[in-house]
Formats: C-alpha cells, structure tokens, sequence
C-alpha cells in the first residue's frame, strides 16, 4: 500500500471535486498558514479503485518521537485517567510487539494503555502510544477484532498521522500573532465590532476545518486499509476482525445517536408542556421589536413552541454539520470500503477461524477478571445513583484490585453523597476525603481525584487544605498539559486572578496545544462577562453585514 | 433554570444502558446491493433463493464457517458473512463521559467519531 494511492472515503467524482475545490480554494487562501498546506496528503489525493491490502506497506516516516512516559502521565489527566490492569496489558503489549514486527518497526517506542471509560473509545497518540477503552476490551468477541483495533490505531502512527497536530498548532500560532497585528492597527472602538481581525480568525478557522476534516477522513481511510493488511498479514479474519470491529463501531454509534435523539425528543416536550402550565407573559419593556412582541403577545405557549423549535433547529444543524465536517468519514462507508476491498482481493477475506481463547483467557485472568466485575459495577453505580442497591454495589467495586483506582472510588462517591443520611447517624465527614485513596497508588492516580477533592474542600470554604491537595496532585502532574487548565482556574479562584494569568502564560509557554484553554481558565468572573457581551455584539455585528 | 433542572433530569431518566441485543443482520454489504443470496447449506456455491432489503432486520440463528444461519419465510438458511452487516452488541455507555468530558486533539480522533 503506497502513500500515493490514497484515496477519499466514499469515493467517486463528487467526494474528489469537493476535495480538489477544497484544496484549490486553500492554494489560494493567504490566511492558511503553508505549514497545513503543504501536508502530504493534501497533494497526493486522487481518485483511484481499491488499494492492494496484499502489497508492501509504505516504508516508515523518520520522526522525533515525543516522551512516552510524559504521553501516558497526560492521560492520567484526561477524563478519569488509566487503569492500573498489568497482566491485561501484558496480553495487549504482547499483541502490539507482533503488529510492530509485522510492520517492520518491532523497536518503535509506545506500548497499549487501558482507558478508564465506559465508552468506545481508542485512540493513539504521536509518542507511539495506544489507549484503549475498558468497554472495547470487555465487549470484543475475538483477538481477531482486538488485533483489527489495535493494528488500525498503529496505522495512524505509523503513518505519522501526528504531524497534522504540529502543523496546526504551528499555524494557529502564526495566525494569532498575524491576528494580533492586524488587531493592534485597530481603533479601540472597532474591538466591540466585527472587524478585520474576526474576518482573518474567521477565515483561517473555516479553511483550517475543511484541511483538517479531508486530512482525518483520508487517513482513517488510509489506517482502516492499513489494518487489514496487517491483521491478515498476522493471521486473523476479516470477517471477525475489521469487519467485526466496524460493525460493532456502526451499532455503537447507532444507538448513540437514536439515545441523543431521544432526548432531544423528551427535552422538546418538556418545553412545550412547562410552556402549557406556565401563566401567559405580558408584552414588556423587553419586547422592543414586533417580532419579539409578537411572539409575547400570543403567550407562553407559543414561546415554547418557538423554544421547541430553535431546540429542535439547533440539534439538527449541528447533527448535520458533524456529518459533513467530522474527522471520520461514515463507519457506513468505511464498512463499504472495506467490503470492496474484499471483492477485488478475496485473498484478503479469505475464511479464517476466529480466535477467540487467548482473548478469552486474557479477561478472565484471576485479577483482570475482578478489575473488569468491578469496574462494570462501578458504571452501573454511576449510571444510576440513585438506585437502591446502589451503595451497596459501590462498595462490591472499592475491592481488590481496584480500591484506589479512581472510577470506583467515584461510584462510591457519588453513591454517598446520593444516599439519604441515616436519621440517627448525621453524615460528619465530607465523602470527598475517600476520593485520596487514589493519591496514594502512583499507579493509579488520576487527577479527576484531586479535581474533585479540592474543588469540594474551596466550595466548604477549606481553601489551604484545597490547596494543599492541588499543589500535592501537581507535583505529580506537572508535565501534564491537561491538568493545567483547572490548576489554573482553581489559582484564580483562591489566590487570585494575576496569579492565575501568570500561571496561564508558563502553561502556554510549557504546553502550546494547552495555551487557549489555560488562557480561557484565567479569564476572571468580571472579564468573561465582558468577553460574552463583546462576543454577543460580534454575532450581532456578523447577523447585520449580512443579513440587513 | 427550571428548564435545566428538567433537562438533567430527564437526561438521568434517559441515560440508562442499552440492552445488549442479539446479533441481527441489519444491512447488506456494500451498502449499494439489494437482494441477499439464501443457501440452503454451508459453502453451497449457488442458490435461486433471495431476500431483500425489505426482509431486514433477521436474527442470526447460529454462525459457522463464515456463514450466519437465518430463519427467512419459516425455513433456515444460510448467508455468506461478508455480504452482510450484522449490529453487534456493547456493554458500553456515556457514563464516565459525561461527568468527565474529554477534549479530543486534532490528531487523536480515535478509532471513530466521538459518540458520547
């Protein structure tokens, strides 16, 4: 498979005129950065049949590989971090040295971590690490599909998908400071406005989305293919392995998006039905226009009508927008790619057995099969707190081996602090204090544990005791670019918002990827206010050059 | 306010697991075909029996040899797996997504869209 045959999911004249319009238009847009323009990718698409998934793979990409041991602490940092599953990850490292090998590559740095989510979640990162999701693990019917999942994330690595994020982070540094250039040329009185500024941000931001969004849709294209060269290289199944794990991907998104439409749909008739039982509104002095005072005058419940309406608009809108601009083409599509893949190279889907006992044998390992019970009763806590047995379940998930790890010792956490006091037995301890059994495994650290615990500790107004615990959870997380945006709110909040500005510039210096949410965190109460209303102007500003 | 208090509870109410279903056929691969090709055994190489879109979805009886046992118009047959596409079951939910939401980087979509 060579770089060069790469072509756009889906395929087809209309997928190429828009991809060769999309770059047209971005040769010719000086606000994008030549750091993006120059991609590979984006000079190398063309309309093509199926790449040969039985030829050679393209030869490797030299790179600078960033700190691996930096990479994972970072992780520690995201969502609920890690989890500490050695002898799984013994198997899945196992699994990852044999993709390496099959690739040529058996000394890159990386290995596979495990994910602390109930979602479907994997992803690599640029350092030659994988992270997998517990539920992946839990539900995957065969090492086939696993080795499809782990061979396609290696596929992004080893196809240097990484250097799209240095060549954005690169631009969008080129085009702030362009941006402040123009900005300070400006008078005073325009910055409310819509001005030049917005048109080059805007401009550079819509240009870098369409780069980006062919960029990712090529290359998951490109890793899916990847894939399947290697899992049948290694031995496995097409029909268990890829096609299994597409398929799988298919449902799960499937059912997320009927789950979100539900809830939109519930949400709507809520609405409605307060609009129903609310009295009708006066016209007041806020109905300065006749639309607004239309819409007063026929009460409350036409207003939620309309309400209902916008909901309803917003949703849809922002459905279709992810269809069209996500980062992955359709799993329908990658499904059909994969399909006629396999009926110009049937060698590829060939039939083969799945291998189902060494997964097998993997999860239900002595103490991996105790982390996953406990970690599936944990998400049931969590889900629904509120359920009757759910202490009691919470305390079955604070066993070995996950008493520190901080998903259990969440759902216990939350299973407390839902449970009503006994009537004799007044809660005195703050349940927030469980959360540091978490500090004291290294393995198991997370900083969603100290996020918490100090937040609840400044809320009950314990600020040096709040402290002490994020200055403790730093001086583990220091390199970690995603602790640093609540570390610099919290310092905001307890020591003020110059401190929190300072802390903001050394997060930007440190970690650039990091720089506009530590720069949003350090925005006091006073100055975001002020930035809602200026960027509220600026709607209105756009709405009137082009709509009046 | 008041909006928002109904919002999140409706969204607990909302937010329970999906039960985990049998395996179905629910689409034909590529997406683009039609008919769906009927065996009457494992491995036959061809058959005048065909279901269409229309039959779908269909429980998957039993699965052997890349062939998936079907019961269609009350008698059992056999489908080639690679024609068609079945909905596998998950265990997985937004729990731990929505309590602590994750920002994904340019470069680390993951191995699909962010569903949660």
């Amino acid at each position: 498979m060579r770089a060069d045959r790469r072509r756009l999911p889906g395929g087809g004249a209309p997928a190429l005129a828009a991809a060769l319009l999309a770059v047209g238009l971005l040769a010719g847009c000086e606000t994008m950065p030549q750091s993006i323009a120059s991609l590979p990718v984006i000079s190398q698409i063309r309309s093509s049949g199926p790449s040969n998934p039985l030829a050679e793979l393209p030869p490797p990409v030299a790179r600078t590989w960033p700190d691996v041991r930096q990479d994972v602490l970072n992780q520690r940092a995201r969502g609920f971090g890690l989890v500490n599953a050695p002898e799984l990850q013994r198997y899945l490292n196992g699994l990852l040295t044999r993709i390496k090998t099959a690739a040529g590559v058996p000394n890159w740095p990386g290995g596979v971590h495990v994910l602390a989510s109930h979602a479907l979640d994997a992803y690599a990162t640029g350092a030659g690490n994988i992270y997998i999701s517990l539920s992946w693990l839990t539900d995957m019917e065969s090492e086939d599909e696993l080795v499809a999942l782990l061979s396609h994330e290696f596929a992004h690595i080893y196809l240097h998908y990484h250097q799209l994020e240095s060549a954005v982070a690169d631009a969008d540094t080129v085009t702030s400071v362009l941006g402040l250039g123009v900005g300070l040329t400006l008078k005073t009185g325009e910055a409310a406005r819509w001005n030049k500024v917005d048109t080059l941000l805007t401009t550079y931001t819509l240009g870098r989305g369409l780069v980006t969004t062919i960029y990712s849709q090529s290359e998951e294209s490109a890793a899916d293919r990847f894939s399947l060269s290697l899992t049948h290289k290694l031995g496995y199944s097409y029909e268990h392995g890829i096609k299994a794990f597409l398929e799988r991907l298919a449902t799960w998104e499937d059912e997320q998006e009927k789950r979100e439409k539900l809830q939109q749909e519930a949400l709507l008739a809520a609405i409605r039905a307060q609009a129903a039982t609310a009295p009708p509104s006066r016209p007041g002095a806020a109905a300065s226009n006749p639309l607004n005072q239309g819409i007063a005058a026929t009460g409350a419940a036409a207003q939620g009508e309309v309400a209902a309406a916008a909901s309803q608009l917003s949703f849809e809108l922002t459905k279709g927008f992810e269809k069209v601009a996500g980062s992955h083409p359709s799993t329908l599509k990658r499904l059909d790619a994969m399909a006629e893949t396999a009926a110009a190279f049937p060698a590829v889907a060939v039939e083969r057995e799945a291998k189902q006992k060494p997964l097998d044998a993997a999860r239900q390992e002595r103490n991996t099969a105790n982390l996953l019970r406990n970690y599936a009763l944990a998400f049931k806590v969590i889900d629904a707190p509120n359920a009757p047995d759910a202490l009691e379940t919470a305390r079955k998930a604070v066993a070995a081996p996950t008493a520190s790890h901080a998903v259990p010792l969440f759902a216990l956490y939350v299973a407390i602090n839902e449970a009503p006091p006994a009537p004799r037995n007044p809660r005195t301890a703050d349940p927030s204090q469980m959360l540091e059994a978490n500090f004291n495994v290294e393995a198991d650290r997370a900083w969603i544990t100290y996020k918490e615990r100090s937040s609840k500790l400044k809320d009950n107004r314990q600020v040096p005791a709040a402290q002490r615990v994020v200055d403790q959870g730093l001086a583990y997380f220091s390199r970690a670019e995603e602790a640093m945006p609540y570390a610099v709110r919290f310092y905001g909040e307890t020591k003020g918002w110059d401190e929190a500005k300072r802390r903001a510039q050394a997060c930007a210096k440190d970690f650039p990827r990091a720089a506009a949410r530590c720069n949003q965190a350090a925005m006091s109460p006073a100055e975001q206010k002020q930035q809602d209303r200026t960027d509220k102007i600026k709607k209105e500003g756009l709405m009137e050059r082009f709509f009046k | 306010m008041k909006n928002q208090v109904i919002a999140i509870g409706l969204f607990a109410v909302l937010a329970s697991p999906w039960a985990v279903a049998q395996s179905q056929i629910v689409g034909l691969m590529p997406s683009n075909q039609t008919t769906l090709d009927l065996y009457d055994n494992v491995g036959d190489s061809g058959t005048d029996t065909r279901a269409t879109l229309a039959d779908l979805p269909m429980n998957v009886l039993e699965t052997k040899a890349g062939h998936h046992r079907v019961n269609y118009k009350g008698k059992d047959y056999w489908v080639r797996g690679p024609q068609v596409r079945i909905s596998r079951g998950s265990s997985a939910g937004c729990t731990t997504a929505r309590i602590a939401p994750t920002t994904q980087t340019t470069s680390t979509p993951g191995a699909g869209k962010n569903a949660c």
